[in-house]
């Protein structure tokens, strides 16, 4: 799955960020790759309705394997890893889904309800990964991926973690625009 | 650490603290037939609703301007003081919660925790750490989920909700939670003590799982690891009072019981515990501030809530459970655990003012 990405992959160190701890960014991903006139989001068991967990593992994945190959980490090492999803809205498309069946008195798909919690889709990668450090989602109020990094340096700064997952997703509502997602594995700098 | 200097709450038992502490007090569920919508497709018919429907921003301005008030806010440390919010996300929540923070002369949104289940325990988490951090000197926390047709279909047909209508955490016979509404608002400030202080925060833990999105590992190791997280940030404190997440669903459940046991060694089969979303509803995003009125209200009356519904024992949760009321918290610390799908968990440890 991960072979047929081709999502945009670089190791970065030295850049800094908002927080009190200046980061580097051990590696970072997007979706859409750049320079692929006609990518494909991953498919995600159990995630069949909507965009936003595929446009997560599509940046995430390939950002954690720069960093530290195929899953999953060793437990020691999970343990400080920290994972923090900022996106800027809700999942709109399952939303809808499950407004529709409701209007219509009747059953939602159970599959519904789980992917309407924004914490599911990263708890997928998360269980892939073996990522049990701090965990947060949150809906941007400004910029995804500033609010990402701004919590994850706080993550760092409070010695909650060694290294944060900061991604970004800004999920679109039809399959001829998914969205967007950046993902980046920071760390403090000089560490 | 950080004191909760002005504290406002709204659950199916009314509007304030005192109406919560009755309805707690009484170990009656505010639970009743659901009239807000048709449940008539539905298996579960019952919830803990306040009448009519109320919008949750509407809510929450209220109780903001209550909680700021209480802690004496003037206009000015308002103006300096961010929002940090506890919602489940919609296509306009952040437009909204802008303009809920405008509204409420606050400077800024600094974020919204979404975390299901554990999204207001996130947000205090935050904001804890941004006044202890120095970065704050105060933080408004606040969040809100009320129960809708959508909602309540979404769990229902996800065999979820108990058909009886009646919420029984970790009891035996338990089917699952009761939806009910629910919306908070706390000023967290650094640390005053002394009076004017509902109790304060010391610990908080923040823990993913990593097992399965939607079922919990049988050891409870995911919230066990943010409760000594929790711990080990408030300085080990002895937990004399636990208010659980329990939602009555029989495999969380039971994990939950072996986290505490698990999280809280030599302690955890003594200290008391009670899940008191058997009397007010699963408030959802919304659960962590109300169960922090839950525990300012217990250390200012010096009684822990029951835990209601309860039938008799489960061997997969032996726990010290509150089951008389008038029980003394034991210590003057308590814990407050949460945790939501994708394997979330989350711990917070509160102190006496």
């Amino acid at each position: 799955m991960k072979s047929d990405l081709r999502t945009h992959t670089t190791a970065h160190p030295g850049a800094t960020a908002p927080g009190r701890v200046a980061l580097t960014v051990l590696a970072r991903a997007q979706w859409p790759p750049e320079g692929d006139p006609a990518p494909r989001l991953p498919e995600v068991p159990r995630w069949d309705v909507s965009f936003l967990a595929p446009l997560l593992m599509a940046a995430a994945e390939p950002c954690l394997t720069a960093a530290f190959g195929p899953p999953p980490l060793p437990e020691a090492d999970g343990r400080r890893v920290g994972l923090v999803l900022a996106a800027t809205r809700g999942d709109t498309v399952t939303q809808a889904a499950i407004d529709a069946a409701t209007a219509a008195a009747e059953r939602v798909p159970k599959h519904l309800l789980f992917q309407n919690v924004p914490s599911t889709a990263p708890g997928h990668l998360a269980a892939l990964w073996g990522l049990t450090g701090p965990f947060v989602t949150l809906l941007a109020v400004g910029g995804p991926l500033a609010a990402a990094r701004e919590r994850a340096a706080r993550l760092i700064a409070a010695g909650d973690a060694d290294r944060v997952l900061a991604v970004a997703l800004d999920p679109g509502d039809h399959p001829s625009s998914p969205g967007t997602a950046q993902a980046q594995l920071l760390a403090a700098s000089g560490r | 650490m950080a004191d909760v200097t002005g504290l406002a709450v709204l659950t199916a038992y009314g509007h304030g603290l005192p109406a919560l502490w009755d309805g707690l007090k009484s170990a009656t569920p505010a639970t009743s037939r659901v009239t807000r919508f048709d449940t008539a497709h539905r298996h579960a018919h019952h919830a803990a609703t306040l009448p009519g429907d109320p919008d949750p921003f509407a809510a929450l301005r209220g109780l903001i301007d209550e909680a700021c008030e209480e802690a004496g806010l003037s206009p000015e440390q308002r103006a300096r003081t961010p929002l940090v919010l506890a919602l489940h996300a919609g296509r306009d929540t952040a437009a909204r919660a802008r303009t809920l923070a405008a509204a409420c002369g606050l400077r800024e949104v600094l974020a919204v925790h979404t975390a299901a289940c554990a999204a207001s325990n996130s947000a205090l988490a935050d904001a804890a750490e941004l006044v202890a951090d120095l970065a704050e000197e105060r933080v408004v926390v606040a969040g809100a989920s009320f129960v809708d047709a959508s909602m309540f279909a979404a769990f229902d047909s996800a065999g979820i909700l108990t058909p009886e209508g009646v919420s029984r955490p970790f009891s035996a016979g338990r089917e699952g939670p009761v939806l009910g509404d629910g919306a908070a608002a706390a000023v967290l400030t650094r640390a005053a003590g002394g009076t004017g202080s509902w109790l304060r925060v010391t610990g908080w833990g923040n823990t993913c799982e990593a097992d399965h999105v939607v079922r919990p590992r049988p050891d409870g190791r995911g919230p066990a690891a943010a409760i000594q997280a929790a711990l080990a940030r408030a300085g080990n404190p002895r937990i004399g009072y636990v208010n659980a997440h329990a939602t009555a669903t029989p495999a969380f459940d039971a994990a939950e019981a072996a986290a505490i046991l698990r999280g809280l060694p030599p302690d955890g089969a003594d200290a008391h515990v009670s899940s008191t979303k058997a009397l007010h509803g699963h408030c959802l995003e919304a659960s962590g501030l109300v169960e922090l009125a839950v525990c300012a209200l217990a250390f200012r009356n010096g009684q822990v809530p029951v835990n209601a519904g309860y039938l008799g024992p489960d061997a997969d949760c032996p726990l010290n459970l509150v089951l008389e009321p008038g029980t003394a918290p034991a210590t003057g610390h308590m814990l407050s655990l949460n945790t939501g799908f994708g394997g979330v968990s989350t711990a917070l440890v509160l102190a006496a003012p």
